[in-house]
């Protein structure tokens, strides 16, 4: 019964999820902030030098240089991709929590092999495609490996989470979350025009 | 214990110079809050009454925002040692910054001692140390503490009320509920979020120690009641909810009919909620509002991230231990008032979120270091190198990036006009003030409350009644071909010497 009841979770959180897609997909590309730019380095760092006028050279350089501005710059992009807020339109609340709940269910897994380790390294490197690269396809394209496999590993989280401590009381949390996820996706959608270039 | 002290008092030291060092001239002016603020405390100093007339308040009109009364009394205490400066609009939170350092140490030592799981207990002895190291130079509390903010006082008072509630339990003293209860009741007083964390810690307590079967709680119920209660009918009243209206997030969107406010209302609530945990917020940019940070710098440091993830996660291994419990309430708690209100997330509203994120991080740098079994000290060292280094960073950026960057957010050329208007007053029968100079009056109010002055549209012409009497003009720099005399320009302190403002004369 219990195995029914997943599966049928499972297969609702693919309809909400795949919401998602409909409001993406009038978008042409990501907007500029998960794109790496070399100009975005060398203007900031013009800018800063420019601030720092009548401070000694050795403090503007320890502070204001090639490698530590690429350092927080491409970890500010990284961080983008993570952040709650595009999660819960990119991925859907439910897909954000299933992602979670999948990294932490396999951290926490004693037992854990090659497959969940590789599982894990795709998921963090795939955003990087998209910072380094930026494609110039379309999203629908794009969502075949920034969509798709985030929310395979979601399902797969979603699963864990059912499988683990009192059946009853997960099974209300996930539905709760999937009433928001989808009341969300339909009448909200917030905060598309930051991360969507039309 | 006796060197966890020394390092304790070592700590407190650095995170006081931390906050203390050139307050007065970094961040670059006073606000218009803090110059408000200053404003009613030196009224009240000097003639018992606030800027409206009002003998000794508990609620201060200010711009309209009713202002809560402990900051602004604190800052009477302060300005009668040291005089109308900005030192002492600012020295209430500096110190309230600085014993919430040590007020972090004594609350995780209480609840490690009060911890069941020995293994734990054993796991996280340094835990309280870590965590007010941490705080003491968390950039996000820094940042507060330097600037008259009432939230810094209020998270003092809050997480006081929580360690005298741990002591309690742990000693039974009577004196340590009652002084609970004052601490949860000034942090009520102090900023509006505490309107509400109070009263959910009062909850707590009283659902807690089980009151509801013990009659002599009774004397604790019914003062603590009645002290609550004019905030509590306060909050009820057009004047009380002013601030709520005025950045109520409801507000901003166009739900006309019951329905759409029924499906709408709560995903923005749910949006704003969830806004406040935002990795973009936390680490990559803060809330994007120039007083509340540097720009491009995060609440917390990027190198924390790593352990403040792992500490959550350890912490979530631990779910029935007492620490995750007051972490989690801690954090869920928190935005719950601060997620009403716009902008969301915002640093001010959801500085006590800075308590959970310091243990959560020390935490994870705790079991990180435990669960290496080669290379600790390597590790170590590395981690303590790129802290420090983003520390150091970030000093940089605070002490020369932000005062030229950010000083407009900050009121900078104000103090200034001020200053200048004082030289000429005398010459001038009239002073006139361009409503574009939209504070200028708070400032004028604050550092010179002698020069009299008239607030004009910039549309203004001298009225005839006037005849040949001599006007100064204050209006901030835009081409202006009025035939009358420039007589001196207020520059801005920043690397391209910007105009702030110009002083005229009338013919």
């Amino acid at each position: 019964m219990d195995r029914k009841i997943k599966i049928l979770l499972i297969s609702i959180t693919v309809i909400v999820e795949s919401l998602t897609l409909k409001s993406w997909l009038v978008c042409k590309n990501f907007s500029d902030i998960f794109h790496f730019s070399s100009t975005h380095i060398a203007l900031q760092l013009e800018d800063f030098v420019h601030t720092e006028k009548g401070t000694s050279i050795l403090l503007t350089r320890l502070f204001n240089n090639k490698p530590i501005d690429n350092i927080l710059y491409l970890s500010r992009l990284y961080l983008q991709f993570w952040d709650v807020r595009f999660g819960s339109n990119w991925f859907s609340f439910i897909g954000y929590f299933g992602i979670i709940m999948g990294v932490y269910y396999i951290i926490a897994n004693k037992k854990r092999n090659v497959i969940h380790w590789l599982m894990l390294v795709i998921l963090f490197i795939l955003p990087w495609i998209e910072i380094l690269i930026s494609p110039s396809f379309s999203l629908l394209l794009k969502s075949l490996y920034l969509w798709v496999p985030f929310i395979l590993f979601s399902l797969y989280g979603i699963y864990q989470f059912l499988s683990h401590g009192v059946f009853k009381r997960r099974l209300i949390i996930v539905c709760i979350i999937l009433v928001i996820s989808a009341w969300w996706l339909i009448f909200l959608n917030a905060d598309m025009q930051r991360y969507c270039l039309q | 214990m006796k060197n966890q002290l020394v390092i304790l008092i070592v700590v407190v030291l650095l995170g006081f110079f931390l906050r203390f060092i050139n307050v007065s001239n970094n961040p670059p002016g006073l606000y218009i809050d803090e110059a408000s603020i200053g404003y009613n405390a030196y009224n009240l100093l000097t003639v018992g009454k606030d800027e409206y007339g009002r003998a000794y308040p508990l609620w201060f009109q200010s711009f309209g925002d009713y202002k809560l009364p402990v900051y602004i009394y604190s800052v009477v205490g302060t300005m009668a040692v040291l005089g109308k400066t900005e030192l002492a609009v600012r020295l209430p939170s500096v110190i309230a910054g600085t014993a919430t350092i040590a007020v972090i140490y004594f609350f995780l030592e209480k609840l490690i001692y009060l911890e069941t799981d020995k293994k734990l207990q054993k796991r996280i002895k340094y835990l309280p140390l870590l965590a007010s190291s941490l705080l003491a130079i968390s950039s996000w509390h820094i940042h507060f503490s330097r600037g008259g903010f009432e939230v810094t006082v209020g998270t003092f008072f809050y997480l006081l009320g929580w360690y005298l509630f741990l002591s309690f339990k742990d000693k039974h003293r009577l004196i340590s509920i009652i002084m609970c209860i004052i601490s949860f009741l000034i942090a009520l007083y102090t900023y509006d979020i505490f309107r509400f964390l109070s009263i959910l810690a009062f909850l707590y307590i009283a659902f807690d120690l089980k009151i509801y079967k013990k009659k002599k709680s009774y004397y604790f119920v019914l003062p603590t009641l009645l002290l609550s209660l004019p905030m509590i009918l306060f909050s009820l009243t057009t004047q009380g909810s002013e601030r709520f209206e005025s950045t109520s997030a409801f507000s901003q969107i166009a739900a006309v009919s019951v329905w759409q406010k029924i499906l709408l209302y709560p995903l923005v609530y749910l949006n704003n909620y969830f806004s406040f945990f935002s990795l973009d917020f936390l680490f990559n940019f803060g809330d994007g509002i120039g007083r509340h940070q540097i720009p491009n710098f995060g609440e917390l440091y990027l190198w924390q991230l790593p352990f403040f993830l792992a500490g959550i996660y350890f912490l979530c291994k631990q779910a029935k231990s007492k620490i995750t419990f007051l972490t989690f309430f801690f954090f869920i708690s928190t935005p719950i008032i601060a997620a009403i209100a716009v902008p969301s997330p915002h640093a001010l509203r959801s500085l006590p979120l800075v308590i959970p994120s310091v243990i959560a991080t020390s935490v994870g740098l705790i079991f990180f270091i435990q669960n290496l079994k080669k290379l600790r000290i390597m590790a170590c060292t590395i981690i303590a190198l790129i802290a420090l280094y983003q520390f150091v960073f970030y000093l940089h950026f605070y002490y020369i990036h932000y005062p030229r960057v950010n000083e407009l957010d900050w009121g900078a050329g104000y103090k200034q006009l001020v200053l200048t208007t004082d030289k000429y007053k005398g010459k001038y029968k009239h002073i006139i003030i361009d409503t574009n100079l939209a504070y200028a009056p708070i400032y004028f109010h604050f550092y010179d409350n002698s020069i009299p002055f008239t607030v004009v549209t910039p549309t203004w012409k001298k009225p005839k009644s006037w005849g040949n009497y001599s006007v100064l003009y204050l209006r901030p720099y835009y081409n202006y071909n009025g035939g009358d005399k420039l007589i001196d320009t207020i520059y801005l302190d920043n690397i391209n010497h910007d105009i702030f403002a110009q002083l005229w004369t009338v013919k």
